[in-house]
């Protein structure tokens, strides 16, 4: 059953019948197609669960995201959708939509952290410290 | 042919690694002969190479500032480089990676820093460009 077919306001003893599943994808994510899955997920949850699903999905999904990719990306949050369960629905589906489209040129994530830190050379910190230095 | 530099007033530039510093009103100089040139705007703070697309970018750009061809610097880079290679699945990305490689090879550094920045900025538009973080 989708989301819009269901009660946007289910009553609570529904709404705590049970605990939602996880999203889909388990550990944190640190590719494209980890994110994609992951969102994959939280779409199949709302099919079942509604705005049910809403408080779980954001723990679940947010947290496993790899820092970087969760500032690229924004989730969409049940409580901009005032009860709009298909709403909320379609924002998940055009996420999914635009990782989808950008798989190709995401595989090297922007937020790919750097691996360390580079060794600078003395005169590299120095010619940086003079240009930080004009700029304040 | 001189390359003409506009510059705003204050505007910090680099020339053969001097770092230079514009007046307080509007200016132009003119360079009648080769040198390596990178304006602020240019300019990667090692804060800000916080991933590993910009690691790359902040690495060509300091290959560029020393202008030399081999050496620490440019073996640090080319670590950058095999390890960008080795984190892409993308056949696009890594034709530009080793185009990257290619204008280092060849000497064409600033071109290559053109292209990082392309890559960078590319990538951190994709799939959520204007979504803000949370």
């Amino acid at each position: 059953m989708r989301a819009s077919e269901k009660s946007p306001n289910p009553p609570p003893s529904a709404r705590h019948a049970r605990e939602p599943e996880p999203a889909a994808g388990r550990g944190p994510v640190q590719d494209l197609d980890g994110l994609i899955e992951q969102v994959r997920g939280a779409i199949a949850q709302i099919d079942v669960d509604g705005f049910a699903a809403g408080q779980h999905l954001e723990g679940s999904v947010q947290a496993e995201l790899a820092p970087g990719v969760k500032t690229a990306v924004s989730l969409p949050k049940p409580e901009d959708y005032s009860g709009d369960a298909a709403a909320w629905r379609r924002a998940w589906e055009d996420l999914l939509q635009r990782l989808d489209a950008h798989r190709n040129r995401l595989s090297v994530l922007p937020g790919t952290p750097a691996p360390q830190a580079l060794q600078l050379l003395p005169a590299e910190r120095e010619l940086l410290a003079a240009i930080e230095a004009l700029r304040k | 042919m001189a390359l003409k530099l506009s510059l705003k007033p204050s505007e910090t530039f680099i020339v053969n690694g001097a770092v230079m510093q514009n007046g307080d009103r509007r200016g132009v100089i003119l360079l009648q002969n080769q040198a390596r040139v990178l304006r602020e705007k240019d300019v990667m703070r090692e804060a800000e190479a916080t991933t590993l697309c910009r690691q790359l970018y902040f690495a060509i750009m300091l290959h560029y500032l020393a202008g030399e061809t081999s050496g620490v610097v440019h073996d640090r880079l080319d670590r950058i480089l095999a390890t960008c290679l080795v984190a892409t699945h993308s056949a696009a990305e890594r034709a530009k990676l080793l185009e990257i490689s290619a204008l280092i090879a060849e000497g064409r550094a600033y071109r290559a820093l053109v292209l990082a920045r392309g890559f960078y900025t590319d990538m951190e538009a994709g799939p959520a460009a204007g979504c803000g973080d949370r």
